[in-house]
């Protein structure tokens, strides 16, 4: 399934709201938590990342991964915070509008 | 091979500061990519899958790596910069916030450099807003550098500047195809205008041709302008004995008016458009008001009236002999893309086909000049205004020096906090930063104080300016002159701030050692005070010569002879009066005559059609008889018709023969004064009583010389004059001198009292319109004085601001020499103890310090020298009776510049001496 512009944004702030990871780690948190529904590419979540790095919404920093390796690790700003609250209730509302039109049975009048 | 100019090496800064922002962010993006697809094959090897599999797999999912890699560089290339900007931009108030800081703990040095730039800005700011409004602003008219003034000279006879007949005018407008429009007009001062019955009130009078506000492109503001109808031809006028006023009048003239007299006598009534008012030549009708850019700007020596209150049409068809009076001013506005030399051509070669139709022209050497309007208006203050402007960039320079001195001196104080602080790894860059910072700041509040000063500066400059001055009410500090400060104030702290923010940041640890030890020489940082010392001694010589030579003109102007004594003389016109018989003229001007003399302290009373000095002298031909070919050998000169008593009223020195007494007012008699410039010309002598002259067309026997009246200004050759009986030569108008003992402003109510009761019917030309009226007007009511005064204007304008900035520029100089010796003699204190211990007296070490500032003014004086001798021409036209090379005054000047410098250096001289040796050696100069 493709993604509704910005969408992923709001998908990478909430895979960083557990804590900093890297962008490998940010891509295999969305297949694993969307069940393998939502596929991206790998270089628009890059993409992403750094828009929003630019943005302030996250910031980077180079650190080791559990293996050892070098990698630069994202983490939410608090600016981040707040913009993934506010995009989750507009998504939330978004949800119900369109299912409450969608589950509507009569024709209106 | 070119060498790299400055901002070649900037742009080569800047373009390897983003090669290096590129590198440092494609290397990370490198990285992560790279950790990524580690990652992703890793995964899928897991998965099972082979290392090539994996890979192409990762690949695939990743999308095209070169695209992606690329955007984010992008993006973090961006975001770097902009980070890097703002860091800077947090250091540089960082710098800001501590030279404040710093500047607070030293305010007695903060305000000292404040002082001494606030001064240089402000004065150059007010001089530059004069020189923007005067020399830089175009005029405001529309397309204002398609418009050209044309003059007239006559090669042969030395005159220049001259006016334009009517029918030479007429030749033009019809010839001139590189024109739009030629136009032309005369005006008139207390021009006796009555409205609405009332009495006549003195206006400014403007007779033009009706083009001329199409050429100006200034529509009316209200009602019409004039049309090519409106100069209807002349109405055929007769006299008749014992009557005033012509027989009969075609239709009322047709008059705009100006912008200024609506708004200030009807108040802006717009109902005035259609009234009639009346002049001396009859009713004329108001058609409409002028825009209020209708200004005519011509130099104030030709007396052109820049805001005339009224406008009247020339009507055409002038007369043939008027071809050759030369009464009207000239401008005309050139076609779009004709070039001033293309203008030129076709009017000379128009005066060439004037010469073949007149040959009366040739021997008078006629030839018209074109010049561009704004040039032609500014070409008398031009050479002043560029040597003042000179002059107040050399006192901003001196502020500067004496601001860096400061600094530098400074910078000496805090050499050992400097090199310590480089010492632990201070960057050099950073402490020059914030080096200059300080300099910034003071720039800053220099320049905010400066032009503040330089508004209080303009309003009094503006109170004395000269009425020579061209556009003195568009002088005012706008965005031009604020934009001028702030560059001359950028300027200003790379010239102050530079050196000592240089210094700062290579502080030498061996100066710096040095300097804390016993030190016996002169280290290198002095030699830049001493280098900047100089410069200043050399920039305010400069200033102090030009003040010189100004003084000398100055005192010269004031011995001018001018022929006449000034003082206690009262001046004034009368208008209004029109008489259309000679009889009638005489009997009045007898009445008025007699009503004056009998105020009680009035001396004498007498009559001129002009007045010295009041810038209204006429030109005229007259000739030597010479009886050999019956021909006359022709000069140009002044015509005067005065009242029997004018020598004696004016004090003016009979050199021979006598004066003009009431037998020789009678119209009969031929008989003239002439001044000693007329008899030397005609004659080579001033013995010329008994002889002849040709002038008014017939012989004239000269009866006496007298000794020539200043006309035009104090300085320069001048005209003669040749004055006639009052009744032979009168025209209507005239100036009135009255002489008394006292002071000849008291004397001016009586003189108006006594006018008033001047029994008098006003009558207009017309004969219908009989216009009753008790008072005469009384015009420019003045001392004769007033006069003088407004021919030294100029020169004392020049002079005040001169010697105000060289006094200024000498105060700074030797506050600048002061300090300079006055630190040097604080770090050279351990050496003044080794010479006291080795014997020197105190006299000794008292020269020694005289010496050294004396040694660094020579310097300084040799180098002001050589550039005042090269400077100084730039005053030519300001100077009289001096050349710019006067060695007097270089002489004077350097004597002057010597004593101040001996008493700049006294004090510090004091300290060196007085000294106790035992201190002395103890003390570190640091």
């Amino acid at each position: 399934m493709d993604m509704m512009l910005g969408t992923l944004d709001v998908l990478i702030l909430r895979g960083l709201s557990w804590g900093p990871k890297h962008g490998y780690a940010v891509a295999r948190w969305i297949e694993g938590s969307s069940r393998g529904t939502l596929t991206v590419l790998d270089g628009a979540l890059y993409t992403s990342l750094h828009r929003m790095e630019d943005r302030g919404w996250i910031a980077a920093e180079w650190g080791v991964s559990p293996l050892g390796r070098k990698a630069k690790f994202y983490r939410l700003t608090p600016v981040g915070k707040k913009q993934l609250q506010s995009e989750t209730q507009d998504w939330s509302e978004y949800v119900t509008a369109v299912g409450r039109v969608l589950k509507t049975t009569s024709e209106p009048t | 091979m070119n060498r790299p100019t400055a901002s070649d090496r900037l742009d080569a800064g800047w373009r390897r500061l983003r090669r290096m922002w590129r590198r440092s962010v494609r290397d990370d993006v490198d990285d992560e990519v790279a950790f990524h697809m580690e990652m992703r094959v890793a995964e899928f090897v897991a998965a099972g899958l082979s290392p090539e599999e994996a890979t192409q797999k990762a690949r695939a999912i990743f999308g095209d790596i070169g695209e992606v890699s690329a955007g984010l560089v992008k993006i973090g290339v961006r975001r770097r910069r902009r980070l890097d900007l703002r860091e800077a931009l947090d250091a540089s108030l960082h710098d800001l916030r501590l030279a404040a800081r710093s500047l607070r703990t030293h305010s007695m040095f903060a305000l000292t450099a404040i002082l001494t730039l606030t001064l240089g800005i402000g004065a150059s700011t007010a001089i530059f807003s004069v020189v923007n409004a005067v020399l830089l602003r175009p005029l405001p008219y529309d397309y204002s550098s398609q418009l050209v003034v044309v003059t007239q000279e006559m090669q042969q006879r030395a005159v220049s500047d001259g006016a334009l007949s009517p029918l030479d005018i007429a030749d033009l407008r019809s010839g001139a195809s590189r024109f739009e429009e030629i136009a032309a007009f005369q005006t008139q001062p207390n021009y006796p205008v009555s409205i609405d019955g009332g009495s006549p009130e003195p206006l400014t009078y403007a007779i033009v041709t009706s083009n001329i506000f199409d050429l100006l492109r200034t529509p009316a503001a209200y009602g019409r302008g004039f049309r090519a109808s409106d100069a209807t031809p002349n109405p055929i006028v007769q006299y008749e004995r014992g009557q005033a006023g012509p027989a009969r009048f075609r239709r009322p003239h047709t008059w705009l008016i100006s912008y200024a007299f609506w708004q200030r006598r009807f108040h802006g009534d717009s109902s005035i458009i259609g009234r009639t008012i009346v002049g001396p030549t009859g009713p004329a009708q108001i058609i409409g008001v002028a825009s209020p850019q209708a200004e005519l700007f011509f130099p104030a020596r030709l007396n052109v009236r820049r805001l005339p209150d009224v406008w009247n049409v020339i009507q055409t068809n002038p007369p043939p002999e008027s071809r050759f009076s030369y009464s009207l001013r000239v401008i005309g506005r050139m076609k779009p893309g004709v070039s001033i030399a293309e203008a030129r051509a076709q009017i000379d070669s128009i005066s060439g086909e004037l010469d073949r139709r007149f040959p009366r022209r040739l021997p008078l050497g006629l030839r018209f000049v074109v010049a561009p309007m704004h040039d032609f208006l500014v070409a008398d203050v031009k050479p002043a205004l560029v040597a003042l402007m000179g002059a107040v960039l050399f006192v901003l320079l001196i502020a500067c020096a004496n601001a860096g001195n400061l600094l530098l001196v400074r910078a000496s104080h805090r050499s050992r906090e400097l090199v310590v602080r480089a010492a632990i790894g201070g960057s050099p860059w950073r402490i020059m930063r914030q080096v200059l910072a300080e300099s910034v700041i003071l720039g800053g509040a220099s320049a905010a104080l400066g032009v503040v000063f330089a508004f209080g500066v303009l309003r009094v400059l503006l109170r004395y300016a000269p009425r020579t001055l061209p556009r003195a009410d568009a002088i005012r500090i706008d965005v031009t002159v604020l934009l001028f400060a702030i560059a001359i104030t950028l300027l200003s702290v790379v010239l102050f701030g530079l050196a000592p923010a240089i210094r700062a940041a290579t502080p030498s640890l061996a100066d710096a050692l040095r300097a804390s030890t016993r030190t016996t020489t002169l280290g290198a940082p002095r030699r830049l005070h001493h280098a900047v010392v100089v410069a200043e001694v050399a920039l305010s010589f400069v200033l102090l010569v030009g003040c010189g030579l100004m003084v000398r003109t100055f005192v010269t102007l004031l011995h001018v002879d001018i022929g006449f004594e000034p003082k206690g003389l009262l001046t004034f016109s009368l208008s209004n009066r029109n008489f259309g018989n000679p009889a009638d003229r005489i009997a009045f001007v007898r009445q008025v005559q007699d009503t004056l003399e009998s105020i009680p302290g009035v001396n004498g009373v007498t009559l001129s059609t002009s007045l010295p000095l009041d810038g209204t002298l006429t030109n005229s031909s007259w000739g030597v008889p010479d009886a050999a070919n019956g021909r006359a050998d022709f000069h140009q000169g002044a015509f005067r018709a005065v009242l029997p008593g004018f020598f004696e009223v004016l004090r003016t020195p009979l050199l021979a023969g006598r004066t003009i007494v009431a037998a020789d007012d009678t119209a009969d008699q031929r008989v003239v004064v002439v001044d000693d410039v007329i008899a030397r010309q005609a004659y080579g002598t001033t013995e010329v009583v008994g002889k002849k002259i040709v002038a008014r067309n017939s012989d004239q026997t000269i009866i006496g010389v007298v000794q020539h009246q200043r006309q035009m200004g104090l300085a320069g050759v001048e005209r003669g004059v040749i004055y006639f009986p009052w009744s032979v030569g009168a025209g209507q108008a005239g100036g009135w001198v009255v002489r008394t003992s006292g002071d000849p402003r008291a004397l001016a109510g009586s003189v108006r009292a006594a006018i008033a009761t001047i029994p008098i019917t006003y009558r207009s030309n017309i004969r219908t319109v009989t216009v009753g009226s008790t008072r005469l007007l009384v015009n420019d009511l003045q001392p004769m004085t007033v006069y003088v005064d407004r021919a030294m204007a100029p020169t004392r304008f020049a002079l005040w601001l001169i010697g105000i900035f060289a006094m200024i520029g000498a105060i700074l100089t030797a506050v600048g020499l002061y300090g300079v010796l006055a630190s040097s003699v604080r770090q050279r204190t351990s050496e003044i103890g080794v010479r006291m211990a080795f014997g020197a007296e105190a006299s000794d070490i008292f020269s020694l310090v005289i010496g050294h500032g004396l040694k660094l003014s020579a310097i300084g004086l040799a180098v002001g020298i050589a550039l005042a001798l090269g400077l100084t021409r730039v005053m030519l036209s300001m100077l009289v009776g001096v050349r710019p090379t006067d060695p007097l005054t270089f002489v004077t000047m350097t004597i002057l510049f010597l004593g101040v410098a001996v008493l700049a250096c006294w004090l510090p001289a004091r300290r060196a001496a007085s000294l106790d040796p035992n201190v002395a050696l103890r003390e570190d100069a640091a």
